[in-house]
């Protein structure tokens, strides 16, 4: 099935992950670039994060393998000293990509309104040069694909 | 005015797929993708690719087993398989080992993370042979 005027070939489910979503209640610098540079510190990788910056605050949602959980809290402690620092983590989230794109935005608008009609809460959404990923829960991760696949046709 | 050379990419990253045939198309070559190695299998049946550019560590059929398949059967042994290998020292949790690979009929092995220009520059070589 077409979707605008891309064809969608492949969803991909990653395995799960640990969500970390962190939000500084104000429009201070250097949020960002102290979560990474305490994450790296402590050598857990980033399988994937997004930050947004306004006048009314930061925040970072970050994705790291199961295998960080052991250092997360530690993490955590170093990263939220300052009280204006947020944080909540979802223990079991799960990468959906969608793919090939063909940087068609059409595609993005259809897979979202997909994944809301099928009332599944996205964390965060990524388009990068080959993919549009979703951070979705993992116990909601099939019923997304379901959702996805009704509406263009891939198999997984 | 002959055709260009069809390159066929596989991998199940779809990021690395897109960037690598970027660059080959930049540099003239036509590119077929593929994000399994079963779906390849078809790919190469159906479009008949100069070259392949294959991951190892793939779902349905890995790296290793459609570079075999495809150097034991006349019809596509002259195909060029480079194989893209981030197993053993980069990868310690990888089910594939070193002796899977030297046991593998691949043309050239690439390691893993691309060095997209060294890439371009074994895809020439082979290509001018």
């Amino acid at each position: 099935m077409v979707v605008g005027t891309t064809k969608v070939k492949r969803l991909k489910l990653s395995d799960p992950m640990i969500g970390v979503s962190l939000h500084h209640a104000s429009p201070i610098t250097g949020v960002k670039e102290n979560v990474c540079r305490v994450f790296a510190e402590n050598q857990v990788n980033l399988t994937f994060i997004t930050t947004r910056d306004t006048h009314e605050g930061n925040s970072v949602f970050c994705c790291l393998d199961a295998g960080g959980r052991s250092v997360l809290a530690n993490v955590l402690k170093k990263i939220t000293t300052d009280p204006a620092m947020e944080h909540r983590v979802f223990p079991a989230v799960t990468l959906l990509s969608a793919f090939p794109h063909q940087s068609d935005l059409q595609m993005m608008f259809q897979l979202l309104r997909a994944l809301r009609c099928s009332l599944i809460p996205v964390h965060a959404a990524a388009s990068s040069i080959g993919a549009l990923t979703f951070v979705i829960d993992t116990n909601l991760a099939e019923t997304a694909v379901d959702s996805l696949q009704f509406v263009v046709g891939t198999q997984l | 005015m002959s055709e260009k050379p069809l390159i066929l990419v596989v991998d199940d990253d779809p990021d690395l797929v897109e960037s690598v045939c970027m660059k080959l198309e930049n540099k003239n070559y036509r590119t077929a993708k593929a994000y399994d190695g079963v779906e390849a299998w078809e790919k190469i049946k159906e479009e008949r690719p100069t070259m392949l550019i294959l991951d190892v560590m793939m779902p349905n059929k890995n790296g290793y087993q459609l570079c075999d398949e495809i150097k034991k059967d006349k019809a596509y042994s002259n195909i060029t398989v480079l194989l893209l290998t981030a197993v053993g020292d980069a990868v310690t949790s990888t089910n594939y080992t070193h002796y899977d690979g030297i046991n593998t009929l691949a043309d050239d092995f690439i390691p893993k993370p691309i060095d997209m220009d060294k890439l371009m520059e074994i895809v020439s070589d082979y290509m001018a042979d």
